[in-house]
Formats: structure tokens, C-alpha cells, sequence
């Protein structure tokens, strides 16, 4: 018997027992009921206890997809924190040409967009 | 003539970079948002599978702590009666029900039973395994959002290295920089799409299984909370279903345990359907997760915009009507 098998008969037979102790409560027999009533709690208590040991084991059996979606995490925020200082990188040389304006204001335009693109590709080597 | 043609490249690369690059990556911040106010409304329901337990436990004890003799002498009754506070209603004794000292009593009770608090010996560890999944998930959706950089772009101050050159017309200068910035964008832009590309492809079969474990975990939560209620309706139906409770309680008494069976049935019921709720934004980030791996592989990043939207239209309900439960 597998545990989902089992917990699902243990639950079921636990609901099962409401007809019984209905009647007993009806009956005026409340001791008998309350039996019925501590059994119907042990029964639901096991099937409670082997569902939750049972997704503990899913999980311990499953534990590498989660690792593996972890060290993906990872590496997407190594790779977002090397794009964010690229992009530093890009904009302290832009702003350090900036203020050599008596450089760039003896380049014509079209040198002038060369001169950047050429800096913008630079940035691939993440080392401007 | 240079000028003008480098213009109108600069405004049309411009147009561009404005229409197609940076949508893509802001679906992806979108999820990645949805992602972290999702964290506590997760954390809530993951969280409940153990107080459910507690509660479960609670209905327990006070359904089968023992037949206490009515004062007036009617032994039979299964009341379970206050003496002090708070003070029984006026022509007989209340009902007991629970508050924060009956669930230190009832986990007092589960360990004399049992020999052990399994509430804290077997729900806790799937708990806390369940929110170790919950976080895995929901840290990688915000690690993509990291990479998509929130989707604006980035401006680079190759405004006023243009607004120097002299021989420029304002609206070439500006052009230019235009150009330049969305040039450096999309070249950045580029880089954040492969990574996403990338890691959505390599990580998709790994955060199915992940999120089928999520899955699993809120379907045992889900029977959980069906004993919880079972319990709290057999203490209610037990004490309310004695023939001769009218004698101590008063018609009033009784609408008002009615009342209150019914209210505490209604929380359960809730928070079964947020289980529900949260099975379903499980489903919304698979399927929008799977698109994203599909769309990387294309290069079809312009489908990434309805990914989004379509993840954000489906997962966003499901949160807020979780988090409503837990308020």
C-alpha cells in the first residue's frame, strides 16, 4: 500500500465515522460517542502525519531540481550585476570624454559617433 | 549630407529601441515585481499548513478533553463549560472555543497523546521545505527581473558629449545622442535577452519539478485544512447535537454557536479556496516560464510583451485574493 493510498483510506475512514458518532450522540451515549470521536482523531492524526512524511520525502528525492533552480538564480544575479557595471563602465568613460570637450569639439560628428561606437563596443570586454 | 543622413538613422534607430527593445525586458520586470509581493502571501499560506495543524488539534481536544457535569446536575451534557472569563451566556454554560491559550493546551495535549508535538516533528519540516520551494521559485523570477534591469533604459550622458560639438544643430545633437544611447542600450539590452534566454532554457524543466513539489505541498495543506474542518465540525455537532442541550442554553445561545460554527467553517472554506488560488498562480508562472524558454529559443522576443501580459492578468488576481484570506 502506497502512503497516498493509505492516508486517503485513513481520511476516508475517519469521515466515515461521523455517521457513527451521530448516532450515538443521538442516543443519548456520549461515552460511546466520545470514543468514536478519539478514534475518528487518531485516524486523521496518522493520515495527517504520513501526508506530511510523505512530502518531506517528495521533496528530499526532488532536491536537485531545487538546487539546480538556485544556482540558476545565482548566476542570473552574477550576470545582472556584471551588465549593471558595464553600464557604469560606459557611462564614467562617456562622462570622462565629456568633460574633455576641447577634444571632442576638434572631432567632426561622423568621427565623433566612430569614436563612441567604438567605445560602446568596447564595453564587451567589460574593462573600460 | 552626413549630418542629415546620420539624423535620420539616430531617429530611426530611436523609434526602434523605443518600440521593440525595451518591452520585452519590462514583462519580464513585471514578473519579477509580481514575484516579490508575491513573497509574503506565499510565506502565509505555506505558514497555515502548520497553524492548521495547531487548530486541527485545538477542535481535537475540546471535542475529547472529557465530560464536564453540568452545575444544575444534568451529567450528560457534553458542554464544556467557562467558568471565569468569558462569562457564560445568561441561562447556561458556553461552549468552549479556541483562542491562543486552548492552542498551547491543545499542543500540550498532542504531545501527552502521541509522545511527541507532530505538529512541530512532521508538518514543520514539510513546511519548512515547502517554503524552501516557495523562495527557489519565486528568487529565480526576480533574479530574471534583476537581469531585465526594469526594462527603462539607461541614459548614458551621450546627450552632453553631443551638445558640445559646435558645427550640430540641436535636433542633429540630439539625435545623435539618441543614437548613441539607444545604440549602447540595445547592445546591453541584447546581452540581459541572452542571459534570460539562456537561464529560461536550462532551468525550465528544473522549476517544473519545483513547482509541482509546490503543488503537492498545497494539495496536502488543502487536506489538512479538510481535517481541520471535519474536527471543528464533529465538536460542534457533538456538543450542539445533544438532545438535551436546550435544557442548559438558551434558543439564543444556540443561533449564536450556530453562528459561529458556521463563521469558523467559512474561514476554513476560504482558505481552502486560496490553496486553490495559489495552485493556479503555480500554473500562471509555468506557463509563462515555458513561453519565456519557447520565446528564447525562436528569438521571437517581441512575444515576450504578451507573456507577460498574460502572466500578469493571470498570477496577480490569485495573490491579492490569497493575500485577502490572510489579512
Amino acid at each position: 500500500v502506497e502512503e497516498k493510498d493509505l492516508e486517503a483510506a485513513l481520511d476516508a475512514f475517519a469521515d466515515d465515522l461521523d455517521a457513527l458518532i451521530s448516532y450515538w450522540t443521538n442516543a443519548g451515549d456520549n461515552k460511546r460517542a466520545l470514543q468514536c470521536i478519539q478514534a475518528q482523531a487518531g485516524l486523521r492524526t496518522a493520515a495527517s502525519i504520513i501526508g506530511a512524511s510523505d512530502l518531506v520525502a517528495q521533496f528530499n528525492q526532488d532536491k536537485a531540481a531545487i538546487q539546480t533552480l538556485t544556482d540558476a538564480t545565482n548566476t542570473l544575479n552574477s550576470n545582472a550585476d556584471k551588465i549593471t557595471q558595464e553600464q557604469k563602465n560606459v557611462s564614467m568613460v562617456v562622462g570622462i570624454l565629456n568633460a574633455a570637450t576641447e577634444i571632442v569639439g576638434a572631432l567632426s560628428p561622423f568621427k565623433l559617433s566612430a569614436v563612441l561606437q567604438g567605445l560602446v563596443d568596447l564595453k564587451g570586454a567589460a574593462t573600460i | 549630407m552626413v549630418n542629415e543622413r546620420l539624423f535620420s538613422v539616430g531617429l530611426t534607430m530611436a523609434l526602434l529601441c523605443a518600440c521593440k527593445q525595451s518591452i520585452d525586458l519590462s514583462a519580464v520586470t513585471a514578473i519579477a515585481t509580481l514575484a516579490t509581493t508575491a513573497k509574503p502571501t506565499y510565506a502565509a499560506i505555506t505558514n497555515d499548513y502548520y497553524e492548521s495543524c495547531l487548530r486541527y488539534n485545538g477542535w481535537v481536544l475540546l471535542a475529547t478533553e472529557g465530560i464536564l457535569t453540568d452545575p444544575q446536575g444534568r451529567s450528560d451534557m457534553v458542554l464544556k463549560a467557562i467558568p471565569e472569563a468569558p462569562p457564560p451566556p445568561p441561562g447556561g454554560p458556553a461552549l468552549q472555543t479556541m483562542g491562543p491559550a486552548e492552542l498551547q493546551k491543545a499542543n500540550d495535549y498532542i504531545k501527552k497523546l502521541i509522545g511527541s508535538e507532530y505538529c512541530d516533528t512532521a508538518i514543520r519540516p514539510a513546511v519548512d521545505d515547502w517554503q524552501h520551494a516557495n523562495d527557489a521559485v519565486l528568487g529565480y523570477l526576480e533574479a530574471l527581473g534583476r537581469v531585465a534591469g526594469g526594462g527603462k533604459p539607461t541614459d548614458f550622458g551621450f546627450d552632453a558629449l553631443t551638445g558640445h560639438i559646435t558645427s550640430l544643430t540641436k535636433p542633429q545633437s540630439k539625435a545623435i545622442s539618441s543614437f548613441l544611447d539607444d545604440l549602447s542600450n540595445q547592445i546591453f539590452n541584447a546581452d540581459r535577452r541572452n542571459t534570460i534566454g539562456d537561464s529560461a532554457v536550462k532551468a525550465d524543466q528544473a522549476l517544473g519539478v519545483v513547482l509541482d513539489l509546490c503543488r503537492s505541498a498545497a494539495t496536502e495543506y488543502k487536506k489538512e485544512l479538510a481535517r481541520e474542518r471535519g474536527e471543528l465540525n464533529t465538536f460542534y455537532s457533538f456538543n450542539l447535537g445533544q438532545p438535551n442541550v436546550p435544557i442548559g442554553i438558551r434558543r439564543v445561545g444556540l443561533v449564536q454557536y450556530e453562528v459561529d460554527w458556521q463563521s469558523r467553517l467559512s474561514s476554513v472554506d476560504q482558505k481552502i479556496a486560496a490553496a486553490d488560488a495559489y495552485v493556479k498562480s503555480l500554473e500562471a508562472i509555468r506557463t509563462a516560464h515555458a513561453d519565456l524558454a519557447k520565446n528564447a529559443t525562436a528569438k521571437t522576443w517581441e512575444a515576450l510583451y504578451k507573456t507577460g501580459a498574460v502572466f500578469y492578468s493571470d498570477f496577480q488576481p490569485k495573490v491579492v485574493a490569497i493575500a485577502k484570506t490572510f489579512k
